[in-house]
């Protein structure tokens, strides 16, 4: 299996390494999904895996970040969600 | 409302059959001295800034020669006109003016009307509202059933109904009737000329003009060049023009973004609210604490978390902020949890290494108790001045506002002891 699921958001891209997983048997991200977002998280092999297609995904994913933040308060922190604000790293550099 | 400078309305209005003056827009002394000579004779050099009352602000200037254009376009470009900078100048004819009338076309949303309504008035050259209030007499309206358009013989009404020659009926009535089709083909919220003026060779002229075209329309009419499709009295900063990309096609909420001290760098506040009425409550009790606002931002109609964490970011990318304010002064029905995500996502990326850091969130409405509990646990290991406020706090703005003045003044106290 794949070290690290990765997914489009409409305007994001949503990593979860599984390597940092480890042996995290809590799943937040999952139950983050279920309960904030669209539930396109499932476990499958002990993992988090999507529950639909990466196009699907990239339709239904409300860009909640609930799976980053409650992996990160409550599990180990493997999900990571990039949120690109063109521009701004440039402006801050200026 | 995206605002058109005038030579960019000009464009318009004279493709629709409006006469204009003959001119062009310029960027370079040199490049005004070339209309000019085009031009031929006298000509007026005009500051093009989104303001009013360029003339006595001294962003219009009047030349005889087309190397007093060029004298003239060099004084102007680069100056500050009512706190707008000149980019660029029109270089246009000077009219020689024997009388000046006012027409405009705007949205009547009043529950009677619910409709395009036009004005016209034989006061031109003064604001309408003041003609409006000292000679009613010499305004007269006329509301348009937005399927039929205005016909010409309905235009004919309006100068008829006042004291204009009978010569010039016809060329006003055909202007207006252009007005109101640029007002309708691009789905302007409003558009004036003002003056239209006659000249003493017996012309009917748009000498100045003021268009806004619709937020929601502008990105039908990329050829006009709008970078922020909001309403603004100045034209957006490079931060705006960074917010706006977030907005621009991402309609899941309202993320709504203005520098307003973008000069300023050591000192002001970062301001965030959520909802319209509530975010205005909480810049306004800032202002009232004697703090200064940077910027006004707020996410509201329930936006996604990655709205919220864009928001958050960009307010707090600010060189010198020494404060971020959360005004949710608001019992929002949306669930806040996604706020309270976004926020923690972005605080914790901007804030890991400002020890101090004074940062005050009021949220309110669906959710809060949760929303709260998520945000405390998720900023808990920050090193900065956090407070968190619930319901109890939307209608004590002033409190939050002098908390956050206090958390300042010990942010600064402690700078100053560590440098």
């Amino acid at each position: 299996m794949s070290q690290k699921l990765e997914f489009e958001s409409l305007t994001g891209r949503v990593t979860i390494d599984n390597s940092i997983c480890g042996d995290c048997d809590q799943y937040e991200c999952v139950k983050a999904c279920s309960y904030y977002g669209r539930g396109i998280l499932r476990i499958q092999g002990g993992r988090p895996v999507l529950s639909v297609s990466h196009d699907e995904a990239k339709r239904r994913c409300i860009e909640c970040l609930a799976c980053e933040i409650q992996c990160s308060l409550k599990a180990n922190g493997a999900v990571r969600i990039e949120l690109p604000i063109p521009g701004l790293d440039e402006y801050k550099g200026g | 409302m995206a605002r058109l400078y005038e030579y960019q309305g000009k464009k318009l209005l004279n493709e629709a059959g409006v006469p204009v003056p003959k001119g062009k827009v310029v960027l370079t002394p040199e490049e005004a001295r070339a209309v000019a000579e085009e031009i031929g004779g006298a000509v007026v050099v005009k500051a093009q800034v989104w303001s009013t009352g360029r003339l006595k602000a001294g962003g219009i200037k009047f030349a005889d020669t087309s190397e007093e254009s060029e004298g003239e376009a060099r004084a102007l470009i680069g100056l500050e006109v009512k706190g707008h900078e000149v980019k660029s100048v029109l270089v246009e004819e000077k009219l020689d003016i024997d009388k000046e009338y006012y027409v405009g076309v705007i949205v009547d949303d009043s529950y009677e009307t619910k409709a395009p309504i036009v004005v016209f008035s034989t006061e031109g050259g003064v604001d309408i509202e003041e003609t409006a209030e000292k000679h009613p007499e010499r305004i007269t309206k006329k509301v348009i059933d937005i399927f039929k358009g205005l016909a010409i013989a309905d235009a004919r009404d309006l100068p008829s109904a006042l004291e204009v020659p009978e010569t010039l009926v016809d060329p006003i009535s055909e202007i207006i009737v252009g007005l109101y089709r640029v007002f309708r083909k691009y789905r302007a919220s409003s558009a004036e000329i003002n003056p239209l003026v006659l000249t003493r060779d017996g012309r009917v002229v748009a000498a100045d003009c003021r268009i806004s075209i619709d937020d929601s329309s502008v990105h039908l009419y990329p050829e006009l060049g709008v970078e922020v499709a909001r309403e603004s009295v100045k034209p957006p900063t490079e931060l705006d023009k960074i917010a706006w990309k977030v907005e621009e096609k991402d309609y899941r909420g309202v993320f709504y973004f203005m520098q307003l001290e973008p000069g300023l760098k050591g000192e002001g506040i970062g301001y965030h609210g959520i909802g319209g009425g509530g975010s205005l409550v909480g810049a306004d009790a800032l202002v009232r604490a004697g703090l200064k606002v940077v910027n006004f931002a707020d996410t509201s109609g329930n936006p996604t978390a990655s709205k919220v964490y864009r928001c958050a970011k960009i307010t707090l990318s600010q060189p010198g902020i020494e404060g971020y304010l959360l005004g949710g002064f608001c019992v929002a029905s949306q669930e806040q949890w996604h706020h309270a995500h976004g926020l923690v996502k972005a605080l914790r990326e901007e804030l890991s290494d400002k020890p101090g850091f004074p940062v005050v969130l009021v949220i309110a409405g669906n959710k809060e108790k949760e929303t709260i509990k998520i945000l405390e646990k998720g900023l808990e290991d920050l090193p900065i001045r956090l407070e968190i406020y619930g319901r109890d706090y939307v209608d004590r703005s002033d409190y939050v506002a002098d908390r956050m003045k206090a958390l300042v003044g010990e942010y600064r106290k402690e700078r100053r002891v560590s440098n």
